[in-house]
């Protein structure tokens, strides 16, 4: 590294030597330009702005529910180790045949204006969820909600369920709401006041920061008190601010992951997130709608040169699965794992030659005899990615030169994020790229697949009758196993039906300055190991 | 004989011109590199820009690869000099594009004055208050990302400000009093544009476009920063150069080559337009 | 004088008027909605619609402008799409940080600036105006954001010895302030400098060749004081006039180096604005920005009238 500093010292030197100058002595002996010592213990994250907002029943992405998890808390959450444990509850019980669920809560947690959560608050909070449009499909189920006393709450459901106590814990979604604060204000939600979580959101200034301070109510309260959370989407910037001592906590790139932690400046913790990143496809019409061509794709596409290529060897492979193997329902399923490329690559053709497209001229694929095409049409796709995603762009590249192997051409199309998704509902595109997240099996069959999930019109287009009931049954069911089975048929089924090319995951790489202690691997958007973590 | 009459004869031509040629001089050498990458480098380098190699990914440089390799195992030699040929085309026609809109309008409402002018002004001046950034987003929202729409995103954020600079020029030649005798003379208004306004306008416009070149390869590779360039994989200067910020502090050395061809480039572009404002500056004073 | 400045403000109000006329149809005209930027990957159709009924985007062009000009007329800006915020308080909110980077970086570019063009404007065609016209040149080479990563990257990076971004109030942290100022002020200064050296430069060639210099020269004063007192003070209502020049170079560098360095400026505002569709948010700093490019011309204008009167006549 030393020898870039030259490298780019000489570069600038003549335009930047003599006011670098004046900047060099005002901060003269200070070395490493951190903050200046604050009294409280306070950190800088930079994250990305909450673009949903702060309402848990609207915002859904990860850049809201992370600092929503940090003021909303949820009635449990997941340990460091990922076992599920109390957080407003105390504890909970459930009824022999599953279908109520008797949450008690902690005595001493209360909101940040220090009134206590009650019962009330709770049952106001999944009565606003189960309308919402984030929760309402988790929470299908849900039939009443019944204060006991003010500390005890009974929810009622429709059929058993094993998975009720995670799903109130999804981190911000399921966070618990001030009945009072709520009703008093009807923007409540543009500056949300006497939160539940751990810290509370004192300022907030749009396109730039938000401040966090210690909710003083909450029942474990976290070490450090104040936390700047600067709103940034720039990897590479985060980087530098990581390495020059100007932020704490970051996501940064593929490549700088790689190199901080060989470099041991910070600490890079990653972690396997179930974010997987897919290509959509439009099945109504040729030449997706054969299952065939769908496969053949399957079996072309070059997994792990991708994840190299566009996230430097992190976030895992799959060669059939969606879920990751640390989710409870994993089977492994290897449908497109072959020995070689030159294997992959030989059955992609013969199943496109099955599906009636053969290969022409210079190798080229052509229809013959493909309901819905002219004999003769080229194969040929456009596939739009979102213009604002530095590793969408990365992967379509790659797509292009994996299928080019097999006679296919692809056309990258750098596009517009401000409508991407609206086209893509549309039905606009044939092949497309995208990526979301999901905290587990149930979340993403749910949501992905279920006709009424919240991604479904987005991701698989689904709208079957039978995989409905199949998802209502797993989450239905009473034993973890049979739900692990149903789960499994459900895995084997997208694995040969719409293998959606899940080929690979998004790891969040998270940086973490050397003065943070304690801070471990974030599981899911929660903000739990932020409490845990100190500032040394 | 005649040696020493030559000798006499050019000794002063060379002490005027001697100042300004050394500046000349390296902006002629550095633009002829560059006329020579767009010209021939793809040639020269003889690799396909496009072809990935992930095995080899970030290899320094080597006798195979020049300047060794992008983020996918591309060549980077080859990218950038075919960036080149994509970034010379864009500024061309991002400049062509505006000329042939602000000179007809310059002078149009220039050399009419009056109402015509008032109004066509006021028209351009809501252009001009309109962000380029914006312009280019609508650009590229509606055609898709490609050189083309590059050209037509440059080149519509252009047109405003130099349909001004135009009617001014226009304005000004008209008040001068040449003018007024021509058509006291009983010129057409069509003659007195033809003959007196065109030809003055000449140098003003061979000038205003070559700085405009300068403008148009930065703006390209700021439209880049932004991400909205060229349709990758093809390579542009300005695409490049956003791409290789991502992986700025691990490689540096792919940002420095992908920043220096437009440093260099721009810099010849001024250098060879602030000689020809002065060799005009200085024909208009005598 | 007065006439001819309230008729160039009576004509500035039209132009105001139909900027928000073209800038309200325009931005609904080009593809991409509020909505879909906002809920990306989770808007699903369904949602998108309810939203878009919410926000009264499924009405007619018509109504919206009408209810929004007359908000406008009001003194009431909207409401921010993304934020929920009033628009006139998010952008209050940044006039403290944005005239922060701006005022410092105006003093680096005048300070690069004003003595590198008088030095070489005092003797046009010198070795010195040779040398300073070649590094302006060089300088209006080097992309702002190029300029910046590379500062950033020696100065905060390897060398440690500023943040590399972030921003805190002057009133909070007046040093931690000023330290986090420096990088992003010294790109956009260096990034503006040029323009001002040049038009220092030309100037000052200009006064110079009016006849109270080589007077002054006769009278015996030495250079220097030829260049402060004489040239510059007689320079600077042409350098006055350039302001315009500057605000803009000023504005179009702001928004790439916010971007770089986290500032909370206005220029942030408008890159993400536009990337958004935030439509109320565009409309609102496109009249604002449109009011300050206006004033900034007519200012140039009256300071050029005073200059020459026979530019009140055209």
């Amino acid at each position: 590294m030393r020898r870039t500093t030259t490298l780019f010292g000489v570069s600038v030197l003549v335009g930047a030597s003599a006011l670098a100058g004046c900047g060099g002595s005002r901060s003269g002996s200070e070395s490493g330009a951190g903050n200046s010592a604050p009294a409280v213990a306070e950190i800088t994250m930079l994250q990305p702005e909450p673009s949903q907002g702060l309402d848990p029943n609207l915002a859904a992405s990860d850049a809201s529910r992370i600092p929503m998890a940090m003021m909303y808390e949820t009635l449990t959450e997941r340990d460091a180790s990922g076992k599920l444990i109390g957080a407003l509850a105390e504890k909970w019980e459930s009824s022999p045949d599953g279908k109520t669920y008797t949450f008690t809560l902690r005595d001493k947690a209360a909101f940040s204006d220090g009134t206590p959560i009650t019962a009330e608050d709770v049952k106001f909070s999944f009565d606003r969820m189960k309308a919402g449009e984030v929760m309402k499909g988790l929470l299908s189920t849900l039939t009443g909600v019944e204060v006991v006393d003010p500390k005890t709450i009974r929810f009622t459901l429709a059929k058993p369920s094993s998975v009720f106590p995670e799903t109130v814990g999804r981190p911000g979604s399921a966070g618990i709401l001030s009945k009072k604060a709520v009703e008093a204000k009807s923007d409540y939600f543009v500056q949300p006041t006497a939160t539940s979580g751990p810290w509370q959101l004192t300022s907030y200034i749009p396109k730039g920061s938000a401040t966090f301070e210690v909710n003083p109510g909450y029942p474990t309260p976290p070490k450090i008190a104040k936390i700047k959370y600067t709103f940034s989407e720039d990897p590479a910037g985060h980087a530098a601010a990581l390495e020059s001592g100007s932020g704490d906590i970051a996501n940064i790139g593929y490549v700088d992951a790689e190199r901080l932690k060989a470099g041991g400046v910070v600490q890079v913790l990653q972690s396997d997130a179930l974010a997987p990143l897919f290509w959509g496809w439009d099945r109504s019409k040729p030449p997706f709608s054969d299952k065939k061509v769908r496969q053949a794709i399957a079996f072309a596409v070059d997994r792990e040169s991708r994840q190299t290529a566009c996230w430097s060897g992190t976030g895992g492979i799959t060669y059939g699965n969606i879920l990751r193997p640390w989710d409870p329902n994993y089977t492994e399923i290897n449908a497109y794992r072959t020995a070689s490329r030159q294997e992959s690559v030989a059955k992609a053709k013969a199943l496109l030659t099955e599906a009636g497209w053969v290969e022409g001229a210079a190798g080229a694929r052509t229809a013959k005899g493909v309901s819905g095409m002219a004999d003769g049409a080229p194969f040929k796709v456009t596939v739009p990615y979102e213009s604002n995603w530095p590793a969408a762009g990365c992967h379509v590249q790659v797509l292009q030169q994996n299928l080019k192997e097999i006679g296919v051409e692809v056309t990258p199309e750098k596009y517009d994020p401000a409508a991407y998704w609206g086209d893509a509902a549309k039905g606009k595109f044939a092949m497309y790229h995208g990526g979301a997240g999901a905290s587990g099996s149930a979340d993403l069959y749910q949501n992905w697949f279920h006709s009424k999930g919240s991604l479904t019109a987005l991701t698989t287009h689904l709208d079957d009758k039978s995989i409905d009931a199949k998802i209502d049954d797993a989450l239905a069911a009473t034993s973890p196993e049979g739900a692990g089975a149903i789960f499994k048929e459900l895995e084997q089924w997208q694995a040969d039906e719409l293998p959606m090319l899940v080929i690979g995951y998004q790891w969040p790489q998270v940086a973490v300055g050397k003065r943070v202690k304690n801070f471990t691997a974030p599981l899911d958007a929660d903000s739990a190991n932020l409490v845990r973590a100190e500032v040394g | 004989m005649t040696a020493k009459t030559m000798v006499v004869t050019t000794a002063p031509k060379a002490a005027v011109r001697r100042r300004m040629p050394l500046r000349t001089a390296i902006g002629s050498g550095l633009g002829l590199l560059v006329v020579l990458t767009v010209a021939i480098g793809p040639w020269v380098i003889g690799k396909d820009p496009y072809a990935i190699d992930i095995a080899n990914r970030f290899a320094g440089p080597s006798a195979e690869h020049w300047l060794g390799t992008d983020e996918l195992g591309r060549d980077v030699a080859s990218r950038i000099a075919s960036g080149a040929r994509a970034t010379a085309l864009i500024a061309l026609g991002a400049v062509g594009i505006a000329t042939a809109v602000a000179i007809p309008l310059g002078l149009l409402t220039g050399f009419l004055g009056g109402w015509v002018d008032l109004v066509v002004t006021r028209v351009v001046d809501l252009f001009l208050a309109i962000p380029s950034l914006l312009v280019a987003i609508g650009v590229v929202g509606v055609f898709g990302a490609s050189v083309t729409t590059t050209v037509l995103a440059l080149g519509l954020s252009y047109w405003p400000f130099y349909t001004r600079l135009i009617r001014s020029a226009v304005v000004g030649i008209r008040s001068r009093a040449y003018i007024d005798a021509a058509r006291v003379l009983g010129a057409s208004r069509w003659r007195v544009i033809r003959t007196e306004i065109l030809t003055g306008l000449a140098p003003l416009v061979l000038l205003q476009t070559t700085v405009l070149l300068g403008f148009a390869v930065l703006d390209e590779a700021a439209l880049g920063f932004l991400g909205l360039g060229v349709q990758p994989p093809q390579a542009s200067w300005g695409s490049r150069l956003a791409e290789s910020r991502e992986f700025i502090l691990a490689q540096p050395e792919l940002a420095l080559v992908a920043g220096v061809p437009i440093v260099v480039a721009v810099f010849a572009v001024n250098l060879l337009s602030d000689a020809l404002r002065d060799r005009l500056d200085a024909r208009r004073i005598s | 004088m007065l006439r001819y400045a309230l008729s160039r403000v009576l004509l500035a109000l039209p132009l105001l008027f139909g900027l928000s006329v073209l800038s309200f149809i325009y931005v609904r005209l080009i593809p991409g909605d509020p909505i879909v930027a906002m809920l990306g990957v989770n808007g699903n159709p369904a949602l998108v619609a309810r939203l878009r009924e919410q926000f009264g985007l499924d009405r007619p062009l018509l109504s919206q402008y009408g209810e929004w000009i007359t908000g406008v007329a009001r003194g009431d800006l909207g409401v921010s799409f993304r934020s929920q915020m009033p628009i006139s308080t998010i952008i209050v909110d940044r006039i403290p940080a944005t005239l922060q980077l701006a005022g410092a970086a105006l003093l680096v570019s005048l300070l690069i600036a004003i003595p590198a063009g008088v030095a070489a404007g005092m003797r046009p065609g010198s070795r010195l105006d040779s040398l300073i016209t070649s590094a302006t040149l060089f300088g209006l080479a080097v992309p702002a954001f190029f300029l910046g990563t590379l500062l950033m990257l020696v100065f905060a990076v390897n060398l440690r010895l500023v943040p590399s971004q972030g921003y805190v109030p002057f009133a909070d942290d007046p040093m931690q302030s000023l330290r986090l100022t420096l990088l992003p002020a010294v790109t956009l200064g260096l990034a503006i400098s040029p323009y001002l050296a040049r038009l220092t430069r030309s100037a000052v060639v200009e006064t110079i060749q009016e006849s109270f210099v080589p007077f002054a020269q006769a009278k015996g004063l030495t250079p220097r004081k030829i260049s402060m007192g004489y040239v510059l003070r007689n320079a600077l209502p042409s350098l006055v006039a350039a302001l315009g020049v500057t605000v803009a170079s000023l504005i179009a560098g702001s928004i790439v180096v916010e971007a770089l360095f986290n500032w909370p400026g206005m220029g942030r505002l408008v890159a993400s604005a536009v990337v958004e569709r935030d439509y109320a948010m565009i409309e609102a700093l496109l009249l604002i920005y449109g009011g300050l490019f206006i004033t900034v011309n007519l200012v140039c204008e009256l300071v050029q009238s005073v200059l020459d009167p026979r530019v009140r006549l055209t």
